[in-house]
């Protein structure tokens, strides 16, 4: 008995010590990549650079494609908070989720990385925080403003507008014409967001002296109740509803139906970003030329396209595999994998050694970029969100046109938030 | 022998009580007391700060919504769906012809997860191309159509609706085996001495369905003040914050990483739903009657 039970130990030994000895020897590695469901052209886009790297390196990196927007946060956010990182993954852009994120503690830097070499200094001020670049940028640039249809515009024998009063003039002459002059998607809720955020561009920054603004409202220096240019954006907003310019089934309104009214000619214009005209091209492509952009035009010009970088390629540093998605990343950053993904993916790059189609809205875009306009979206500024649930704030406004309790409510809503997220001066 | 008597049973409990206490009394009590303090996904340190969640809960307002809308719902969906199984349980009694094949058709709705039914019902409550809409416009009262779920006015009224058809096959099940309970010959004997319909109703079968009655009112308001996916399906709380309800209130900031306060809106939906189903059954099991 004693002798079979030192044969099974001398084997049980023998055998940890060649796993052991495996483990030593540097295989391929493992590597998943976890991203959002975004649609086709992304998937198929990460599929091919994948297919790509495996090719060349050995390794093989799977995609995990999670819930989008709102529930893809949340999964991310407990994967951090319960100490089972992705590897690297795909991510939202802007200040405040490098606070979500905890990014000194969780995220690896890639400021003294090669990686960015190809960003123009503009793009790379962006996503450098304290001296610190915790995303690799990876996308499209976007921007909000107006998308119009310009055969309607043409139809009705008017030009995107020089000034508010221009703009409002126009919605009139489109209304008599008896086209929808602007088409709202209430239902969905976070189109409804789009007047206020380009609206802080156009109207808010320039009274509350920009850059220095924006800083004081992320040190909480600056309350939003106090800033009087929030309140006459929301009144500018709801006097377009009072106005009759919006569809009838503004409370029934979906992205979808906006997409189909502002594509079939049923609407002259939607408060949207050119994200939406790759679903447009996938479903009116002979229309999709036809759809135009302006920026949401002040009292005394044509007003700043409100701008929204890409999102972001982010690497855990305790992940357990970060040299691999280093690698990974390096591969990715590379001309031929970047235009793989444009391929797929058109639109405003924001690296300068590709080429990339543009829709017509998004060469208007474009345009705007080169001749040095344009403002970051006032969401991606801050370290705090700049309102949460700012879809349900919008959308219930949008029903009320009650201004002073929306003041109120995205006031509260701020201050809790940058308490909740134990930001300095909250 | 006396203690390998008690051994016996505790060796059989154990495994099960094992389970029970890491998997239901354990995250309870840390729920209770994590509801006192600020976790949440924003930083790893964890302080306790008294009843400052339950404060804000009540300073918010969103609380006072949500609360006002779960209990126009759970009564509301209470007093139908017992309205309507008890209808339904006494048609079937009365009338066994096709009994099975209306029995199942009525029971059919619960089986289905509401989350099904959530998405169903969005396409039945389309403003434009809804199948509701469109048989009222056939009809000739097309002035009855509505956008059912984003009109403020009557979106919590189309939630309760969809309820009342999911649930009320249930609460038919329960009434109809109650019904079975009740001695015949107490109906007859009712009959002979020439009561009516609506008399043996009312002094005969309403008293001797009080346990279903007490089961169904029961569990429909415990589940009803538990609402959840019909409501985040259908309008997700919306338009704004107009069909809010407890938990999709709880969802809401649990899913924004708030998990000190939204386990103190928990905890305090854990009360009022102990509160609102203690005071219900010592009520209603005073009016229950042995047959």
């Amino acid at each position: 008995m004693r002798k079979r039970f030192g044969f099974v130990a001398i084997l049980a030994i023998f055998a940890a010590l060649v796993m052991t000895l495996a483990g030593c020897k540097p295989g391929p590695v493992k590597l998943t990549f976890t991203t959002l469901g975004n649609g086709d052209p992304e998937a198929k886009a990460f599929d091919e650079i994948f297919a790509n790297y495996n090719k060349q390196s050995g390794n093989t990196v799977t995609q995990q494609i999670l819930p989008d927007v709102n529930e893809y946060e949340n999964i991310i956010k407990t994967r951090f908070a319960t100490n089972d990182p992705p590897d690297i993954f795909y991510f939202f852009t802007g200040a405040n989720e490098n606070t979500t994120l905890q990014a000194d503690k969780n995220l690896v830097d890639f400021s003294k990385e090669d990686l960015l070499k190809n960003l123009s200094t503009a793009v790379r001020g962006f996503y450098t925080v304290n001296g610190k670049i915790y995303g690799i940028p990876w996308g499209t640039y976007n921007a909000m403003g107006v998308l119009y249809n310009k055969d309607v515009f043409a139809k009705v024998g008017v030009q995107p507008p020089k000034n508010y009063a221009d703009f409002l003039a126009i919605c009139d002459k489109i209304k008599k014409a008896g086209i929808t002059p602007i088409y709202e998607a209430g239902k969905t809720g976070w189109p409804v967001q789009i007047f206020s955020l380009a609206g802080f561009q156009t109207f808010v920054l320039p009274s509350i002296g920009g850059a220095d603004g924006v800083a004081k409202l992320g040190a909480n220096q600056l309350r939003i109740k106090d800033i009087p240019a929030i309140k006459d954006v929301f009144e500018r907003e709801y006097a377009l509803k009072t106005k009759g310019y919006y569809n009838k089934d503004l409370a029934a309104g979906t992205y979808e139906l906006q997409q189909d009214a502002l594509a079939t000619g049923k609407a002259a214009m939607a408060f949207q970003a050119d994200w939406m005209l790759p679903s447009i091209a996938a479903k009116y492509p002979d229309a999709v030329d036809k759809i135009g952009f302006f920026s949401l035009p002040s009292d005394n010009d044509p007003g700043l396209p409100s701008l929204y970088p890409p999102k972001q390629i982010m690497v855990s540093s305790k992940g357990k595999h970060v040299d691999a998605a280093l690698a990974l990343l390096r591969f990715m950053t590379t001309a031929d994998s970047l235009q793989v993904w444009y391929a797929h993916n058109p639109g405003i790059p924001v690296y300068t050694n590709v080429q990339t189609k543009l829709f017509a809205g998004q060469q208007d875009i474009y345009n705007l970029i080169k001749a040095g306009q344009g403002a970051i979206n006032i969401q991606l500024l801050l370290p705090s969100n700049y309102v949460p649930d700012y879809d349900k704030v919008t959308q219930a406004f949008i029903m009320s046109g009650d201004v002073d309790k929306t003041i109120q409510q995205m006031d509260s809503s701020y201050i809790q938030q940058g308490k909740d997220k134990k930001i300095p001066g909250f | 022998m006396r203690r390998s008597f008690i051994r016996y049973p505790l060796v059989f409990i154990a495994p099960a009580f094992v389970i029970y206490l890491v998997f239901f009394i354990v995250p309870n009590i840390a729920g209770m007391y994590y509801s006192f303090t600020d976790l949440s996904t924003y930083s790893d340190k964890v302080t306790f700060i008294g009843f400052d969640n339950f404060a804000r809960l009540i300073r918010e307002g969103f609380l006072v919504t949500a609360i006002r809308n779960t209990f126009i719902y759970a009564v509301c969906v209470t007093v139908f769906v017992n309205i309507l199984g008890m209808s339904l349980a006494l048609l079937l009694n009365e009338a066994p012809v096709l009994g099975n094949v209306y029995r199942t058709a009525f029971f059919t709705p619960y089986v289905i997860a509401p989350l099904i039914v959530g998405y169903l019902f969005t396409a039945i409550y389309q403003p434009e191309v809804g199948i509701l809409n469109r048989a009222l416009r056939s009809v000739g009262i097309g002035a009855l159509a509505a956008d059912w779920l984003n009109d403020p006015q009557i979106a919590l009224f189309s939630i309760i609706m969809t309820e009342l058809w999911r649930s009320s096959g249930f609460a038919m099940v329960i009434y109809l085996a109650g019904l079975k309970t009740i001695p015949r010959d107490l109906l007859d004997q009712a009959s002979v001495d020439g009561a009516g319909y609506m008399t043996r109703f009312r002094r005969i079968t309403f008293p001797l369905l009080a346990p279903s009655f007490t089961v169904t009112v029961l569990l429909m308001l415990i589940n009803s003040l538990k609402v959840f996916e019909t409501v985040l399906v259908l309008t997700n709380g919306g338009p704004g914050w107009v069909t809010e309800v407890f938990n999709t209130f709880i969802y809401r900031n649990f899913a924004r990483g708030n998990w000190g306060y939204a386990t103190s809106a928990s905890l305090t939906l854990s009360i009022v739903i102990a509160v609102v189903a203690v005071v219900f059954l010592r009520l209603l099991r005073r009016r229950e009657v042995e047959v």
